[in-house]
């Protein structure tokens, strides 16, 4: 599991992760996800689409930070979920809480409005 | 480089020489061993040493599988060297060393997992002291287990509502738990709890609620309502007040004199509701979030009539997120089919179930945790 970050404007950060969000890929890549996503105010696009498995510790760490950025008032939004992925999503109804879409450009979008 | 007849040179070569020294005593000191790590008599830990060790159903091999998948001899290891080494002897259905099947002999590796059938053999290379503590904690995780498993209540097999489960832990403690008991003599309450992670946490924590919702302790809920049971439990166990887990949960009431089934889910994949004859499975899930993710939750519940001779399947994620034999992650619509084949004579339906699980995995390995449980409305 690896994540990538990037700024897409002075307000919103594009977080990438790819690969397995199981035990072992959380373990390595949450702090630096959870530091990107709570960074000085920014909202944050987490890019989903090369996300091949997501098990209960990804799913706890992106609740962990939209609960983090609920408190700050800033956005999480997720973006372009594979099949897989989109199941699990669907299945704990995360999208009621934190958007989910289908690409980077409809995630600005939402974050911008 | 130093000429040989230089100080520097001499002092050199001791450093080497006697951390080389050391690392020979260290393995001199070190006992191999085969550890069973799934399957029967799970913990079971067999010394090894030169004298070679044959593995098969039957006697006179020195470990016996009661494995139907193992043939009579099997294969032998012994030691060579600081190297286990298996030798396959031409059994039926293979011998696998981290997966991958050998022709022949093969080293296998310090912690690298012989597979024999069902059961798989971890090597161990410790000395003594560290094999006594691994024993010590294996026989924690062994209590620690049976404790969990205490908490499963017995299948029912008579009577207008009958069960059947499978259990499995992926490790010796999991997350999931499930149960079920009449709440009076019209009513009766089913639940699976799905615990966030793996492990020693997830199991207490899944104890905890499994204690919570068998008792009853909701205080002010009526145990008849699932939204009522659910948002009190979504009160209860806040994640950041509970070691940073949630949990999903199937909660379900069916009411027999009705003949109503009342249901709420939070997080859950559906549960399945087989009607008579096997009819097309219906899907029985409501949209809400997982307990203890987010605070104040309104939950969602739903309800559904039930026909006499319908069987409700309810399982965690465990029973159909597995690697495929052609390395493909299979989806929850993949299992739905095994539902509605027909029963297997003398052998309950989880268990029909998990095994055809298995049977589709890669390795034979269900890699999450296994809880199904079927309920009869006869």
């Amino acid at each position: 599991m690896e994540v990538l970050v990037t700024n897409v404007s002075d307000r919103v950060t594009k977080v990438g992760l790819a690969g397995r969000l199981d035990t072992a890929g959380v373990d390595r890549v949450e702090a630096k996800f959870l530091a990107a996503c709570a960074a000085g105010g920014s909202h944050a696009l987490v890019d989903l689409s090369a996300v091949t498995f997501i098990a209960s510790m990804g799913i706890r760490m992106l609740i962990s930070a939209s609960r983090a950025m609920a408190l700050r008032k800033t956005k999480l939004v997720l973006f372009g979920p594979q099949p897989l992925v989109s199941d699990v999503l669907n299945h704990t109804a995360l999208s009621d809480v934190i958007p989910i879409v289908a690409d980077e450009s409809s995630a600005i979008a939402l974050v911008e409005v | 480089m130093p000429e040989s007849g230089d100080a520097a040179w001499f002092e050199r070569t001791l450093t080497i020489t006697a951390e080389g020294r050391r690392a020979e005593a260290d393995l001199a000191s070190r006992t191999h061993f085969l550890v069973i790590v799934e399957g029967n008599e799970r913990g079971r830990r067999v010394s090894l040493g030169t004298t070679p060790v044959a593995i098969g159903r039957r006697q006179p091999c020195e470990i016996v599988l009661d494995d139907p998948e193992a043939s009579r001899l099997h294969c032998r290891v012994e030691i060579r060297g600081y190297d286990a080494v298996v030798t396959d002897l031409q059994s039926t259905n293979g011998t696998f060393i981290d997966g991958t099947r050998i022709n022949g002999s093969a080293v296998l590796p310090n912690g690298g997992v012989l597979r024999i059938g069902r059961h798989k053999l971890r090597h161990e290379c410790r000395t003594a002291h560290e094999a006594a503590e691994a024993e010590a904690a294996e026989r924690d995780l062994t209590r620690a287990s049976e404790y969990v498993r205490s908490l499963l209540p017995e299948p029912i097999a008579s009577g207008d509502i009958r069960t059947d489960w499978r259990f499995e832990p992926s490790a010796r403690l999991g997350g999931d738990c499930f149960g079920y008991h009449a709440l009076d003599e019209q009513r009766f309450a089913m639940y699976l709890v799905d615990v966030s992670g793996h492990g020693t946490g997830a199991a207490l924590h899944a104890v905890s609620v499994m204690n919570v919702l068998r008792h009853g302790a909701l205080r002010g809920v009526d145990m008849r309502r699932p939204a009522g049971v659910l948002r009190q439990l979504n009160d209860m166990f806040q994640m950041d007040e509970h070691g940073g887990m949630y949990f999903t949960l199937w909660y379900g009431v069916y009411d027999a004199q009705r003949n109503v089934l009342g249901f709420a889910s939070a997080g859950h994949h559906p549960a399945y509701l087989v009607p008579p004859q096997r009819g097309t499975p219906a899907p029985l899930q409501t949209r809400n979030v997982p307990i203890g993710a987010f605070p104040e939750v309104r939950f969602k519940a739903d309800s559904i009539p039930v026909a006499r001779g319908s069987v409700l399947h309810l399982f965690s994620d465990g029973v159909f997120e597995i690697t495929s034999a052609s390395g493909a992650m299979a989806r929850l619509e993949d299992m739905l089919p095994l539902l509605v084949e027909p029963a297997h004579p003398g052998i309950d339906e989880p268990s029909r179930i998990y095994e055809a699980i298995r049977a589709r995995a890669v390795d034979g390995t269900v890699e999450d945790d296994f809880s199904f449980l079927t309920v009869t409305f006869v």
